[in-house]
C-alpha cells in the first residue's frame, strides 16, 4: 500500500469542550539533565469520562510524561493540574483517585495476590471487601492465594490492573498495560477498560506505541514523538485526517489531458510519476475512472491509496 | 487507624516469607547455640568458683557474640528491608499513593527497629533458656542456683543498642539510595573489617560509627558516666544521619 501525505502540517485540535479538564498540562518541559530536554511543551488536555489514548513510539516521551503526571519526576518547567488542583501542593488529595500503573505492574511476588492488595488496600485506607470485587474483575479469585512468583505475564498484568481499580478511581492511568500480553488477554484488557469508562464513568489514560491495540477504545488520542505532541484530538479529527490523505495515483495515455480534467472537480497535482488526486468517498473513485474513460484515454495504472489510522499514526510519526 | 499505624502494619505483610525475617529468628538464636556446644563440650572449663554466679559468664560470652554479629546483622536486614521494595520495583507504585513519603519513611523506621526489638528479646530469652538447659544438664555448672543480673543486662543492652545507632541511620539512608544489595553489604563489611582491625582502639575510633559495637567486647562498665564518648557521637550521628536521610526521602528520593 502506497501511503502519501498531503500535508505534513498536524495542526494541534485541543479540544473544544466545555467540562472542567481532569488531567491539564501547560507547556510542560522535562529533561534528565539541563541542557538536554526530553519533553518539550506538552499540552495535555484530558476531559472527564474521555479514554485518552497517548501514543508514540518507544522512547517518544510517552512514560517520562506519564512518570511527570503522577509526580514521580519534577519538571523542568510548566504546569501540571489533575482534578483541577495543582500536583505541586496537592498530591495526597489527587492521589485518592488515581489508579496507576507504570510500565511493569509492581508486585511482590513472595507474597500471594491477595496480599499484594491488602498492602495497598491498608495504604489507601478502604474497605476489605473490596478485594474479593476487584478480584473478580480481573478474574483472579481463584489465583488469590497463589504466590505472585507463580503467575504468568498476563496474571501478574492483571493483578496490577486490580491494585490500581481498588479505590474505584476517578482516573485511571495505565502505561502500555497490555505490554507482554497474549492476544487474547490484549483483547480482555481492552473490554474491561471499556466496561470501566462505560460502567463507572472512570477517565482513562492509556499510553501505547501501537494504534491498532487501543484504537477501538479510545475516544481521544494525544500523540508524541521526540518529546513533542504531534496530534492531540479526538478519534474523529483522526479519521478527518485519513481521509485528507486518500489518494489515487495514476497514469494514462494523456496525462496532461487526464489532469486538466480531474483538476476542476478534484484536488490533484501532476507529476513526472503520473497524477495524484485527493478523493473522499468510494464514489468519487467510480466517478474518476469514470472521466478518464468516456474522455477516451487509456488508463495503464490507477491505484486507491487510502490510509488507515495505523498508516497515519506512521506516517506522523515518521517524518 | 493513623497512616504510619497502616503503613507499619503493611510493613509486617511485607515481610512475610522473606529471608529478612528468618534472618531475625536465626541471627538471634546463632550466639546461645553456639554456646549450648561451647559449654557441652568444656563443661568442666565452665563450673562457677564458690560464691561466683555462672550466669554472669554465659551472658558476657553471648554479649561478646553479638558485639561481633550484629553490626553485621543489622546492615544486612536494613539491605533486606529496602531490597523487598527494590525488588517489586515498588517506589513508583508507593509514591502514587494517598500515603505521605513521611508515613512511609517512619513506618519504615518503626518496622526496623520493631525487628531489632525482637530480635534483642529473642536473644536474651535464648541465652537465658539455653542457661537453664545447661543447669539441668550438668548441675554443677550451677544456673539453677542463681538468677541472671537483670538490671546489668539490661544496661549493656540499652548502651549496646545506642552504640549500633549511627550504623543504623547511616545503613537506613544508604539502602535507599543505593538498590544494590551487595554493594551495601560492602560498604558495611568493609566499615566493619576496619573497626575489627582496630580492634575498637585509636584516638579516632570513636568518630567511626562501626566501631562503637567493637568497643563494647568485655566492656567493663565506667563508674563515673552511663555513657561513653563514643555512644553519645553515636546517638549525634544518629540524629544528624536520620534528619538528612528523612529530607532526602521525602524531597529528593524519586524512587
Amino acid at each position: 500500500m502506497i501511503i502519501v501525505v498531503r500535508h505534513a502540517t498536524f495542526n494541534f485540535q485541543l479540544l473544544q469542550n466545555n467540562q472542567m479538564p481532569i488531567i491539564e498540562t501547560q507547556n510542560l518541559h522535562f529533561g534528565f539533565t539541563k541542557n538536554e530536554l526530553v519533553l518539550k511543551d506538552i499540552n495535555l488536555k484530558i476531559e472527564k469520562g474521555t479514554i485518552y489514548g497517548f501514543l508514540g513510539p518507544n522512547g517518544a516521551g510517552k512514560t517520562t510524561t506519564i512518570r511527570l503526571l503522577l509526580g514521580l519526576l519534577i519538571p523542568s518547567s510548566g504546569n501540571i493540574q489533575l482534578f483541577d488542583k495543582s500536583l505541586a501542593t496537592d498530591s495526597l488529595k489527587i492521589f485518592q483517585n488515581i489508579g496507576a500503573m507504570i510500565e511493569t505492574p509492581s508486585l511482590y511476588e513472595h507474597l500471594t495476590g491477595f496480599d499484594n492488595l491488602q498492602i495497598t488496600r491498608k495504604l489507601k485506607n478502604i474497605s476489605n471487601k473490596r478485594i474479593d470485587q476487584v478480584l473478580e474483575i480481573v478474574k483472579l479469585t481463584d489465583a488469590s492465594k497463589t504466590r505472585v512468583k507463580a503467575y504468568s505475564l498476563g496474571m501478574k498484568q492483571r493483578l496490577g490492573l486490580a491494585l490500581s481499580l481498588l479505590s474505584e478511581p476517578e482516573l485511571l492511568i495505565l502505561d502500555e498495560p497490555t505490554n507482554g500480553l497474549d492476544p487474547q488477554g490484549m483483547i480482555e484488557t481492552r473490554e474491561l477498560l471499556f466496561k470501566l469508562n462505560k460502567d463507572f464513568g472512570t477517565t482513562i489514560l492509556i499510553s501505547s506505541h501501537l494504534l491498532s491495540e487501543i484504537e477501538k477504545i479510545v475516544t481521544h488520542l494525544g500523540i508524541i514523538k521526540k518529546g513533542k505532541m504531534i496530534f492531540q484530538g479526538t478519534i474523529a479529527e483522526l479519521h478527518n485526517l485519513q481521509l485528507e490523505h486518500s489518494l489515487i495515483q495514476l497514469e494514462t495515455s494523456n496525462n496532461e489531458k487526464a489532469y486538466s480534467l480531474l483538476n476542476n472537480n478534484y484536488k490533484a497535482s501532476y507529476n513526472n510519476e503520473g497524477i495524484q488526486v485527493i478523493f473522499e468517498s468510494r464514489e468519487q473513485v467510480s466517478h474518476i475512472c469514470k472521466t478518464l474513460i468516456y474522455a477516451g484515454l487509456d488508463i495503464y495504472h490507477f491505484n486507491v491509496a487510502s490510509n488507515n489510522l495505523e498508516d497515519i499514526f506512521l506516517t506522523i510519526t515518521k517524518n | 487507624m493513623s497512616a504510619i499505624t497502616r503503613a507499619f502494619s503493611t510493613e509486617t505483610i511485607k515481610s512475610k516469607n522473606t529471608f529478612a525475617l528468618w534472618l531475625t529468628f536465626i541471627g538471634a538464636a546463632i550466639i546461645p547455640l553456639t554456646l549450648v556446644i561451647t559449654y557441652i563440650y568444656n563443661w568442666k572449663l565452665f563450673v562457677p568458683e564458690p560464691g561466683q554466679n555462672p550466669w554472669e559468664e554465659i551472658f558476657a560470652r553471648s554479649f561478646n557474640g553479638i558485639t561481633l554479629f550484629t553490626p553485621l546483622f543489622i546492615i544486612l536486614i536494613i539491605g533486606l528491608l529496602f531490597n523487598i521494595e527494590n525488588r517489586a520495583n515498588a517506589w513508583k507504585h508507593i509514591f502514587v499513593l494517598p500515603i505521605s513519603k513521611s508515613s512511609f519513611y517512619l513506618s519504615k523506621y518503626l518496622f526496623l527497629f520493631w525487628l531489632l526489638l525482637i530480635y534483642y528479646i529473642l536473644f536474651v530469652s535464648l541465652t537465658w533458656a539455653v542457661g537453664l538447659f545447661l543447669g539441668a544438664y550438668k548441675k554443677e555448672l550451677n544456673f539453677l542456683n542463681s538468677a541472671p543480673e537483670w538490671g546489668e543486662i539490661l544496661t549493656y543492652l540499652t548502651k549496646f543498642i545506642i552504640g549500633t545507632l549511627a550504623i543504623i541511620a547511616i545503613h537506613f539512608w544508604l539502602s535507599f539510595r543505593i538498590k544494590n544489595l551487595i554493594a551495601n553489604l560492602g560498604i558495611g563489611l568493609t566499615g566493619i573489617a576496619f573497626a575489627i582491625l582496630l580492634n575498637g582502639k585509636g584516638g579516632y575510633t570513636i568518630y567511626f560509627p562501626y566501631s562503637f559495637p567493637i568497643k563494647m567486647l568485655n566492656y567493663k562498665p565506667n563508674p563515673t558516666y552511663f555513657l561513653e564518648d563514643y555512644h553519645i557521637i553515636s546517638l549525634f550521628y544518629f540524629i544528624i544521619f536520620s534528619c538528612l536521610s528523612y529530607l532526602d526521602f521525602t524531597k529528593r528520593f524519586k524512587g
